[in-house]
């Protein structure tokens, strides 16, 4: 297996299944994917009730969207990704309209959001030494686009530095992510988790055949 | 294309993190589909990336499977050929059901209508935005090439100096193929180096630029290798040098010169 670019077999079993519209591919998704997706949603809504009513709703859009994807489009997570945030930024925007942004103006709703990734407590408290060896001002940056969906500009305005910094400063943040995971202490516990995954999916799977 | 510098541009980990324009979006698709490095490092960073969003995962509420199930239902019993087929169950006969359904389609008509608006809205806000960022993006490039022009400008004046004075110092047996030279100026006092050809030092050392002055060597300073096309850099000025000489000193610099590391020499006149 290349460990570089691990596409799993579940990964290629749902995108086959998701070719021909087959409704397993969601429960598939949902089962490998759901909490990593909710993780993100939560982030961005920032409350349990709203973030299962936007998961709900982003598994049906996954579903409806399944036969649109492949694989020029990038790994099917960053598709899903994509999915959740851009439906958990417009579930947030439109209850800020419909408060007339009573309680959270833009500026409130923005500073409130640095640092959230902390409010929640991560799964692995391993894995958690690992994001807080992150240099502080790199991980601001990547938790504010992926998981507060701010924009390029909103960015800028928020940390006021210029457009060029933050791309060149967003690269420097995912390349130490990358040189982080490429630990291999920590390839082989991701390695492990992924294969107890896949041996938990074959399992149910050949299940249902019987 | 210059592929290195479209990756070091962090275009990929824009797209990658949801920052990317829509047009920016189609453009690193192409590119990713047209040039496998580029494919490559866009699946390392989409690798790290969902494994950094890995470790952020929250446990879903228990239940959520049963309800969006139930959605998905609902919506292939409404339309019975899906995005792309199915194989649930296929639920038929509308009999008495052909007023709700009708409600439910007219109340989706109405919600797709006003989503459609808000969408077009958002497009052109995006449309909007994408303008001015390639206006930053053209504005700070602008500066750069002023800079650099400066820049060149500056090395023509310092070169075209009528009472400049030129020793070109050439390669040692340690580094036969090394070429630069010092041009001086007793008129304004001025030194200067140009480096045409010198391998990099290794890690701990630098370079030392000598002048032999009456036989004995005078220190110019260390230096770093600048290949680049306005390259000449200033040093000082030494007063009636014979010779110049660079060797290779630990970092810092030596007070006198360590001969067997000599790597360029080049008498004057």
């Amino acid at each position: 297996m290349n460990t570089k670019n691990p596409i799993t077999e579940i990964e290629r079993q749902i995108v086959e299944l998701m070719s021909k519209g087959d409704r397993e591919a969601v429960n598939l998704i949902y089962k490998n994917y759901g909490n990593t997706l909710y993780g993100i949603i939560v982030r961005v809504v920032k409350s349990e009730a709203v973030a299962e009513e936007v998961l709900q709703d982003v598994m049906v859009k996954v579903w409806m969207h399944a036969a649109s994807y492949n694989r020029t489009k990038g790994r099917l997570f960053t598709w899903l990704a994509n999915i959740a945030r851009n439906a958990s930024i417009d579930s947030v925007r439109s209850a800020r309209n419909t408060r007339e942004q009573k309680t959270t103006s833009i500026e409130n709703f923005v500073t409130d959001s640095i640092g959230g990734s902390e409010e929640l407590k991560l799964r692995d408290s391993g894995l958690a030494k690992i994001i807080n060896s992150l240099d502080e001002k790199h991980r601001i940056l990547i938790d504010l686009a992926y998981f507060q969906g701010y924009s390029q500009r909103e960015i800028e305005k928020e940390l006021d530095i210029p457009l060029g910094t933050i791309k060149s400063r967003l690269r420097l943040a995912i390349n130490q992510l990358r040189a982080k995971l490429n630990d291999d202490q920590v390839r082989n516990l991701l390695l492990s988790v992924a294969i107890v995954l896949t041996l938990f999916q074959s399992k149910d799977w050949m299940l249902s055949y019987f | 294309m210059d592929i290195k510098n479209y990756i070091s541009s962090g275009i990929l980990e824009h797209y990658v993190l949801g920052l990317a324009s829509e047009e920016e979006r189609r453009e690193v698709e192409m590119y990713a589909n047209a040039y496998p490095e580029i494919r490559k490092e866009l699946d390392a960073i989409e690798l790290a990336t969902e494994q950094y969003a890995k470790l952020h995962q929250v446990q879903t509420p228990a239940g959520v499977e049963g309800k969006f199930n139930k959605k998905i239902d609902e919506l292939i019993a409404k339309n019975p050929s899906p995005p792309s087929g199915n194989t649930s169950s296929g639920k038929s006969g509308f009999g008495g059901m052909w007023l709700p359904v009708a409600l439910v389609g007219a109340l989706l008509g109405t919600c797709w209508f006003a989503f459609s608006n808000y969408k077009n809205n958002q497009n052109t806000e995006a449309n909007l935005v994408t303008v001015q960022e390639e206006l930053n993006t053209l504005q700070t490039d602008c500066e750069q090439i002023n800079q650099e022009n400066e820049s060149l400008k500056e090395s023509i004046r310092i070169l075209q100096n009528p009472d400049n004075q030129t020793t070109r110092m050439g390669g040692t047996e340690k580094s036969p193929d090394a070429i630069a030279s010092v041009i001086w100026n007793e008129e304004i006092k001025k030194s200067y180096l140009s480096i045409q050809n010198l391998p990099l030092p290794p890690s701990g050392k630098q370079y030392q630029l000598w002048a032999i002055v009456d036989g004995t060597p005078v220190s110019m300073d260390v230096f770093d290798v600048i290949l680049s096309e306005d390259g000449l850099q200033e040093v000082p000025f030494i007063d009636n040098p014979a010779a110049f000489a660079v060797t290779l000193e630990n970092e810092g610099g030596s007070a006198t010169p360590t001969l067997e590391e000599m790597v360029l020499i080049g008498n004057v006149g």
